[in-house]
């Protein structure tokens, strides 16, 4: 479940662009993911919604483009598409290398004119609701606890 | 009427985490320090690998360990005796992350060692997508999980460079093959190297001793 990491990362970007871009509501946030990206569509969603929340991007449609996997043959160098995972060359059953699929990828942004009615910045005062932390927290809850002199114990949070 | 301006981009969402994640592996490349990420569904054997590692390469290379797990200090308790180790809790996160990663590697004084093991949290899902900053990439297969994992779980299997099927001494005991499950997780990536050991007797484990060594010296040479 690393889907609400990502979906700060996308939030941030967003932000970023919004900026450079002097862009008001955001108004429909396009991505790319393939099969091999490790992320869940639905599981996207749910933390999009989540975590746009208060943001300028809070009322922003998701669009998610599912991309196929594909591969070029190493030996022959013929581009087809991977089926049930399979790696290999269905003419000459050489060895692949994945062109696409791989990515989870921004690929558009849409502002609208609309007033913005929420300005936080993604990441900060989050909902309660999210649970993962981000980078920062983890280190900064992080702690050596030194009690345990056979080893260094270390965990993510003070208990 | 609403205006709508649309700016077209193509970006890598995860960017910044794998440049961070190349930075860390330059960085303990340089300096002559293999990382090794150790995956598998829980209790596969990955601490009783290391346990063995620890004693079988201990003499010849210096190394040390970094155990995750979502509780306890077990592995940790089990390791230390034999190697420099800290204990990660992710207190319910169900693989590690390179924020984590570098706070234990602190906690041990970021040692100048050959090898720096990261037992990853068992699971074959979410782990798969995380780099550690790794140079080589070990997923283990027990004799007692059944040959069919590979296809059920691609995505480890596709990322991995190498595949250790472990508890051979239960083979007897077990419907298992080591041929299918080889063949099964070479569709998924036909480079995967193949090993076989027994921790607890033994058994492939100077081999598989042998494979790091080689592989250090492979890969680390990029960065010489
Ligand atoms: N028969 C047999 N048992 C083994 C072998 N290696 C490990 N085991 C046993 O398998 C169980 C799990 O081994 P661990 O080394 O703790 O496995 P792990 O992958 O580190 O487990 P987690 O960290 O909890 O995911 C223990 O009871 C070990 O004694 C082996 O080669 N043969
Ligand atoms: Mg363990
Ligand atoms: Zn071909």
């Amino acid at each position: 479940m690393h889907e609400q990491s990502l979906v700060r990362s996308l939030l941030k970007q967003v932000e970023t662009l919004r900026c450079e871009y002097d862009g008001g509501c955001v108004s429909e946030v396009r991505v790319e993911k393939g099969p091999l990206s490790g992320v869940e569509s639905f599981l996207l969603s749910g933390a999009f919604e989540l975590l746009s929340k208060g943001t300028a991007a809070e009322d922003a449609i998701l669009v998610i483009d599912e991309v196929p996997l594909m591969a070029k043959c190493k030996l022959c160098s013929r581009d087809f598409e991977i089926n049930n995972f399979v790696f290999r060359c269905p003419v000459c059953s050489g060895n692949v290398k994945v062109t696409r699929g791989d990515e989870f990828h921004l690929i558009s942004v849409s502002f609208s004119d609309e007033p913005i009615k929420n300005e936080r910045a993604p990441g900060v005062g989050e909902s309660e609701q999210a649970s993962i932390r981000t980078a920062e927290e983890w280190d900064r809850e992080a702690n050596v606890d030194s009690s345990a002199d056979s080893c260094l114990i270390f965990k993510r949070d003070g208990n | 009427m609403t205006i709508t301006r649309t700016i077209t981009v193509r970006r890598d969402v995860a960017a910044e985490s794998k440049a961070d994640a190349g930075v860390e592996r330059a960085r303990l490349g340089r300096r002559g320090t293999l990382v090794v990420n150790l995956l598998s569904s829980p209790g596969a054997g990955k601490t009783s690998l290391l346990e063995a590692t620890a004693k079988c390469l201990g003499d010849e290379r210096s190394m040390a360990v970094l155990v995750g797990d979502l509780e306890t200090d077990r592995d940790a308790q089990r390791l230390s005796p034999l190697v420099p180790t800290a204990q990660l809790t992710t207190g319910g996160a169900c693989h590690l992350e390179l924020p984590l990663v570098r706070r234990g590697l602190q906690a041990i004084g970021d040692p100048r060692v050959d090898f720096l093991f990261i037992e990853n949290v068992g699971n074959l899902v979410c782990p798969a997508s995380h780099d550690l900053g790794e140079h080589l990439r070990i997923v283990l297969v027990s004799t007692t999980e059944g040959d069919d994992k590979p296809g059920k779980y691609p995505k480890m299997f596709r990322k991995s460079d190498a595949i250790v099927v472990t508890k051979l001494d239960l083979l007897p005991h077990v419907p298992f093959s080591v041929e299918a499950v080889v063949g099964d997780a070479r569709r998924i990536q036909p480079d995967l190297d193949v090993l076989q050991a027994c921790a607890l007797d033994g058994t492939g484990i100077r081999n598989w001793c042998d494979y790091l060594i080689s592989e250090r010296a492979k890969r680390l040479a990029e960065f010489e």
